[in-house]
């Protein structure tokens, strides 16, 4: 498995938790404390972000959120700044296990 | 024959010497993207090598448990370990205390607020997720394991202040056990391996 395959089976994975996250913790909160969605399999860094943001989020499937410093420059482009976190999009080819989303999750 | 003012001869200089600054910007521009393409392919490289040397110093120190000579097993595994799946019955038990854990975070909820609460939405989200990965036999049942029992740990402190209070005791020690039956059976999923 290369880098990149990683990578993206990390985001994968963190994006699924933060997905399980969100349906305990959005129903009576404002703010919600998800997993940074980095390509990086040990990364256990939290991000503080509000359930709105969270929501608009994810309607792009090819969108994640990660820490400062997490994005990979060089498969994904940075779409919005906060001082909590960046949102990163793939760049160039979208894989499709991305595409399809967290629910059909497959080894890239 | 129209003949050709100072004015238009200096617009034509003005011209000539834009496209040719123009031509120099996009020859340095060419030569920027060329060796932005080289960095980008030597960082692939560099962060290949890089997770080949991670994977093969978690393999290490698995081994170096096995052997006794850590007093823990790693709460990671390396990212080349493949099928075998975890050890059923320790893959059963941790499944288990994966869902009560997230049960008991979720229902301690009601009565905690800020960093605490969404802590406590967090470990459920994870360990809730962990859970239906091993009931399933999803293929990332392992990372999910792994990744429910750094959480927990990442969040100690906090828990053991939870476990003082009178609504949390259950929340915190269910997190623990949790911790323990997950690392357990990524234990016994090394064990086997070794078989």
């Amino acid at each position: 498995m290369s880098a990149a395959d990683a990578a993206v089976r990390s985001e994968l994975l963190f994006r699924a938790v933060n997905e399980r996250i969100f349906e305990i913790g959005a129903s009576d909160a404002e703010a919600l404390e998800i997993l940074c969605e980095c390509g990086d399999e040990s990364c256990i860094s939290t991000v503080a972000i509000t359930v709105r943001d969270y929501e608009r989020l994810r309607l792009d499937s090819s969108r994640f959120v990660v820490c400062e410093g997490h994005e990979l420059a060089d498969i994904e482009r940075v779409t919005e700044r906060t001082p909590e976190y960046l949102v990163v999009e793939k760049a160039g080819r979208t894989p499709e296990a991305v595409v399809r989303g967290p629910a059909d999750r497959t080894d890239p | 024959m129209k003949v050709m003012g100072d004015d238009d001869k200096l617009m034509q200089e003005h011209g000539r010497s834009v496209v040719a600054a123009a031509r120099e910007l996009h020859a340095r521009r060419t030569l920027l993207v060329a060796e932005a393409r080289a960095e980008r392919r030597r960082g692939r490289k560099l962060r290949d090598a890089a997770v080949a040397a991670r994977d093969q110093n978690l393999d290490l120190s698995w081994r170096l448990w096995s052997l006794m000579a850590l007093p823990e097993p790693p709460s990671t595994i390396p990212l080349s370990w493949d099928v075998p799946r975890v050890a059923s019955e320790r893959l059963e038990a941790a499944c288990v205390a994966a869902e009560e854990c997230a049960e008991a975070c979720a229902a301690a909820l009601g009565g905690t607020q800020g960093e605490i609460r969404r802590t406590l939405a967090s470990i459920s989200g994870v360990a809730g997720f962990a859970a239906d990965c091993g009931r399933v036999g999803d293929p990332d049942s392992r990372r999910a394991l792994s990744l429910c029992v750094r959480v927990i740990e990442s969040n100690s402190s906090l828990l053991d202040g939870l476990g003082r209070t009178p609504g949390g005791a259950l929340a915190a020690s269910s997190t623990r056990r949790c911790a323990e039956e997950c690392t357990r059976a990524l234990a016994a999923s090394y064990l086997d391996a070794e078989v």
